[in-house]
């Protein structure tokens, strides 16, 4: 190669064969035009932390990320659409929070997911009501997926605390120690509370 | 150093792609392989796992033709941008050619640029290169999000932070809508291939 090579012939050939390759199609004033078209974010503080979210997710990232969106449903109270995707992030956020690097690894994916929906609603003009609920309708699937495969996660974790707890107190009512038939007790309330929630929202917007 | 094969007349030049965790790394390569596809015929082969991050590297290998009557392979690739993927990183660092240090222009990323970029430097440095001698351009990322109000910083305070010392090329960028996503690409390949001929002289 060396032997053929002349500085200035051989960059022009490397510049005629990438031009052959990229050229055209090269996006850069077209993309200009694009991003100045985008308006105010109203969604903005909410996208600058989840933005934020690095791979080590902070409980401070995630308490400003459960806050914000508490703020955004009190601005969005009157939007049922926008007010679900937002009871879906807080709730997705709340139980990243509480786990942090322990989390289901599909629930990052499916927070940034609904994001990026509730944001492409919020922005956009264009879209019907029918329209919105089928993108709600989408990203509700996603989420009652990840709550599924939590259940018996939790629910066989719950199992091994509950056989090391009656190994581990042979006094304790029944083998098994009072707190933790309160955990799971607690844990029981917290998702039949979330699922009738789920279930009254599903319904609101079939009407 | 690339792979020549005077035999087959080819040479394989590989470059990085190397940066902070979700400053757009896989984005280019995404980029590239959406928008010309038809083109350079080709597959991506990507590794996402636990939230959609990389976990391994991306590996986006294409022909760009003839030139000087060998047949010139780039492979591009990307590394994991987690801190704790050091060992991966440092792997695919193996006989790189050149570099694009994709940048996170986001205010609150300005320190784990400066980390990332030190970062690569020591890598270079465990296989002996020298980061002011491997072809490298810079790519300030996400700079669109300044127009919906998301602190960003400043070229300027980007080129003081990584290119005082460095003085290459750099190019302010949105991976995402494409903005300077091609031109960064034939930036480094044209540095890469200069580098290479040099070197084989």
């Amino acid at each position: 190669m060396e032997n053929e090579t002349n500085g200035d012939q051989f960059s022009e050939e490397v510049e005629d064969r990438l031009q052959n390759l990229f050229g055209e199609e090269e996006p850069s004033e077209a993309a200009e035009t694009k991003s100045a078209d985008i308006k105010p974010h109203p969604l903005r503080d909410l996208k600058t932390i989840i933005l934020s979210i690095d791979w080590e997710i902070t409980d401070e990232v995630m308490t400003s990320f459960v806050e914000q969106v508490a703020v955004l449903q009190d601005t969005y109270r009157n939007d049922k659409i926008v007010l679900v995707f937002l009871q879906l992030l807080g709730s997705i956020g709340e139980y990243i929070r509480t786990h942090l690097g322990q989390s289901h690894p599909d629930a990052f994916k499916i927070l940034t997911s609904l994001f990026s929906e509730l944001e492409r609603i919020v922005q956009s003009e264009d879209l019907t009501e029918v329209e919105k609920k089928k993108i709600l309708s989408v990203e509700l699937g996603k989420y009652k997926k990840l709550k599924n495969q939590l259940i018996p996660s939790k629910a066989q974790a719950d199992d091994r605390r509950m056989a090391a707890a009656a190994t581990s107190d042979r006094s304790a009512v029944g083998g098994v120690q009072p707190e933790v038939l309160k955990a799971i007790e607690d844990l029981k309330l917290f998702i039949q509370k979330e699922l009738r929630i789920l279930r009254e929202e599903i319904q609101k917007l079939r009407e | 150093m690339a792979f020549v094969n005077p035999k087959k007349k080819e040479v394989q030049v590989k470059i990085v792609y190397y940066g902070p965790g979700r400053g757009g790394k896989t984005t280019n390569l995404e980029y590239i392989y959406d928008k010309f596809s038809s083109r350079i015929k080709t597959e991506m082969v990507t590794i996402k796992t636990h939230g959609d991050r990389t976990l391994f590297f991306d590996f986006l290998p294409f022909d760009i033709g003839k030139v000087n009557g060998y047949d010139v392979k780039i492979q591009l690739y990307t590394v994991p941008g987690q801190v704790k993927y050091n060992a991966t990183r440092r792997l695919v660092l193996r006989g790189v050619d050149g570099m694009v240090f994709v940048a996170d222009a986001m205010a609150v990323r300005r320190e784990k640029n400066i980390l990332s970029l030190k970062n690569l430097q020591e890598n270079l440095a465990n296989y002996k290169r020298s980061i002011f001698k491997v072809p490298m351009v810079l790519q300030y990322n996400k700079v669109d999000l300044a127009e919906q109000g998301i602190p960003v910083l400043p070229v300027e305070t980007l080129e003081q932070d990584l290119n005082a010392k460095l003085k290459t090329a750099s190019f302010p960028a949105s991976a995402l809508m494409g903005t300077n996503v091609v031109a960064t690409l034939k930036k480094i390949i044209s540095l890469t291939m200069a580098s290479i001929v040099k070197d084989l002289k």
